[in-house]
């Protein structure tokens, strides 16, 4: 049988009618073909019952599924389906900023860092463990042939100027981390007056909620907003005594244990603030160069200059997480050359504070580097 | 049957000599059979026949109405079967993916009055068939189920593809070249499995 009537349409064989060899491909295609013909199809029965379904109005087994629907309810419901995503997505970050943010963004190392610094540094002065060991050679060959010299209260008075640098505001809470360091700071405020602390608008707009210990976050939130909103740091840590209590393998022991450090330096409690640092052996990532660094600095106040150098040496060691210039690396510097000054090794004190010089020429300890260098007192 | 115009084919005609338009009941008499098998053959082994056929003259009831009837009958049916055909292994697809399922091994239904392994024989081939034919386009699919499998002539299938004869021609020779590589391919992967 040929294909088609027209003009040439004797080219089109069907392949079922090509006698080629077996093996040639329109005749392995015809073979396909003749059995796809042989496809069994519907039966009368069943073509009688479909039928009888349409004429009944129904629809076999929900041939039909959802295809029947008209357009318009199609869209509003892929409408109504978007409109549920997006609120869904938009109450998660609700509920992450409300409950899971406050407890953990404060404890960013900018945040945790800064505020013990500052702290050690203000509260230097009347430190009780403050040794007075008089005045300590620097260098013998100093500038002027004038040895350069050390002052006796050097570890907590050499930090001293750093009273001036303005503490670094948390990027998620504007203010609150000044307000726990003015806080630390009221000490030193003119008539003895301790401020009132900042609050901010979002957390701060009333007291603190009541501990739930079944939330573990919400109680850690609470505290975090005693310590930096309220400026209260002793409630923050009977709060934090309580997530202890209640969770002492809690996801966010780590945090815990970050917030309670500073709730200790805002009380000036260096001895606690120490001895928890003391209990970790571990300072992994950037928080926890900067805890090594608070840690550091806490020994070196308390006089342990051998320990807070080995704190120093792993600060600034090229894997010492330190690498990028910036406060914390020109904390460290000149922590350690105060320390390797206090522990008569004024070469090499030289040598960080020449360091601090070159790379930091307007830093925060830029004058008392300066002194220091030219051995004045 | 076939090329028939729905007025022309009418039973009766009022008093005019307007044609009669054609029922539900009629065009599903004359022509269940044929559209039951056009959507066994465009479906594929895989496909529900039945279902294809019933969503077929669903389409068809409800728009009997707006038929013009200056067309053929088949051709109007040919179309609607194509596309929910098409539709169908579309969504037989996104099944296939969605939910891992083995690949459409074709139908189990045993040829009449055939042996074990004659059976088994045809049905790979068959599978083979629309295996090969579901790498080709939908308009070389249906210009091959039409020609090779319906056994049209080139000006039928023209009509039903709402071609030229001569567009037809040239669009079956692509189909069938195109066809026959797939198979090659098909045979090709089959040997490496």
């Amino acid at each position: 049988m040929r294909s088609g009537d027209g003009p040439g349409a004797d080219e089109l064989v069907r392949w079922r009618e090509t006698s080629m060899d077996a093996s040639a491909l329109p005749a392995r295609a015809a073979d396909l073909v003749d059995a796809a013909r042989d496809a069994p199809t519907l039966s009368p029965a069943t073509l009688t019952r479909i039928y009888a379904d349409l004429a009944g109005g129904q629809e076999r087994r929900g041939s039909v599924r959802g295809r029947g629907l008209p357009r318009g309810l199609r869209l509003a419901a892929a409408a109504a389906l978007i409109v549920v995503s997006v609120a869904t997505a938009k109450g998660a970050m609700t509920l992450w900023h409300r409950y899971v943010a406050p407890a953990v963004e404060p404890l960013r190392p900018s945040d945790v860092a800064q505020s013990p610094r500052q702290r050690v540094a203000v509260a230097a002065p009347k430190a009780p463990a403050e040794p007075a060991p008089g005045v300590e050679p620097i260098a013998a060959d100093a500038p002027g042939g004038r040895p350069a010299t050390i002052p006796a209260s050097e570890p907590l008075a050499v930090l001293a100027p750093s009273r001036a640098v303005p503490a670094a505001r948390p990027r998620h809470a504007p203010g609150s981390a000044r307000s726990s360091t003015s806080a630390a700071r009221g000490a030193d405020a003119p008539g003895g007056a301790r401020p009132e602390p900042e609050v901010s608008g979002a957390a701060g707009d009333g007291a603190p909620r009541p501990a739930d210990a079944a939330n573990e976050s919400q109680l850690l939130a609470d505290a975090l907003a005693l310590l930096r909103q309220r400026a209260d740091p002793q409630g923050a840590l009977a709060l934090l005594d309580q997530y202890a209590r209640s969770y002492p393998r809690g996801v966010l022991a780590s945090e815990a244990r970050s917030a309670r450090l500073e709730a200790l330096l805002g009380l000036d409690d260096r001895a606690g603030a120490l001895d928890l640092l003391d209990q970790r052996t571990t300072f992994s990532g950037r928080l926890g160069a900067d805890q090594l660094l608070t840690r550091a600095e806490l020994r070196a106040s308390a006089g342990r200059y051998a320990d807070a150098l080995r704190d120093f040496d792993r600060l600034l060691a090229p894997s010492g997480g330190l690498a990028a210039p910036g406060g914390a690396l020109q904390r460290a510097l000149y922590g350690r050359a105060v320390t390797l000054g206090h522990l008569g090794r004024d070469e090499r004190a030289r040598e960080d504070l020449e360091e601090y010089r070159r790379r930091f020429p307007a830093g925060p300890h830029a004058r008392e580097v300066e002194r220091l260098l030219r051995g004045a007192p | 049957m076939r090329g028939q115009n729905l007025h022309q084919r009418g039973s009766g005609g009022n008093a005019a000599g307007a044609p009669a338009p054609l029922t539900f009941a009629q065009v599903y008499g004359e022509h269940a059979p044929t559209v039951a098998r056009w959507a066994a053959r465009l479906g594929g082994p895989a496909a529900d026949a039945e279902d294809i056929t019933q969503e077929v003259f669903l389409v068809v009831n409800r728009r009997l109405a707006e038929f013009r009837g200056d067309g053929r009958v088949s051709t109007w049916l040919f179309g609607i079967t194509a596309k929910v055909a098409a539709n169908e292994r579309r969504r037989r697809k996104l099944r296939q993916w969605w939910f891992r399922l083995a690949p459409a091994a074709g139908d189990d239904a045993p040829a009449p009055g055939e042996g074990a392994l004659e059976q088994l024989e045809k049905r790979e081939r068959r599978v083979l068939f629309h295996r090969a034919l579901d790498r080709l386009s939908e308009r070389h699919r249906r210009a091959l189920v039409l020609f090779e499998l319906e056994e049209m002539s080139v000006d039928d299938v023209a009509a039903h593809l709402g071609l030229r004869p001569g567009n037809a021609r040239v669009l079956l020779h692509r189909a069938r070249a195109a066809f026959l590589k797939s198979m090659v391919g098909c045979e090709l992967q089959k040997e490496l499995r």
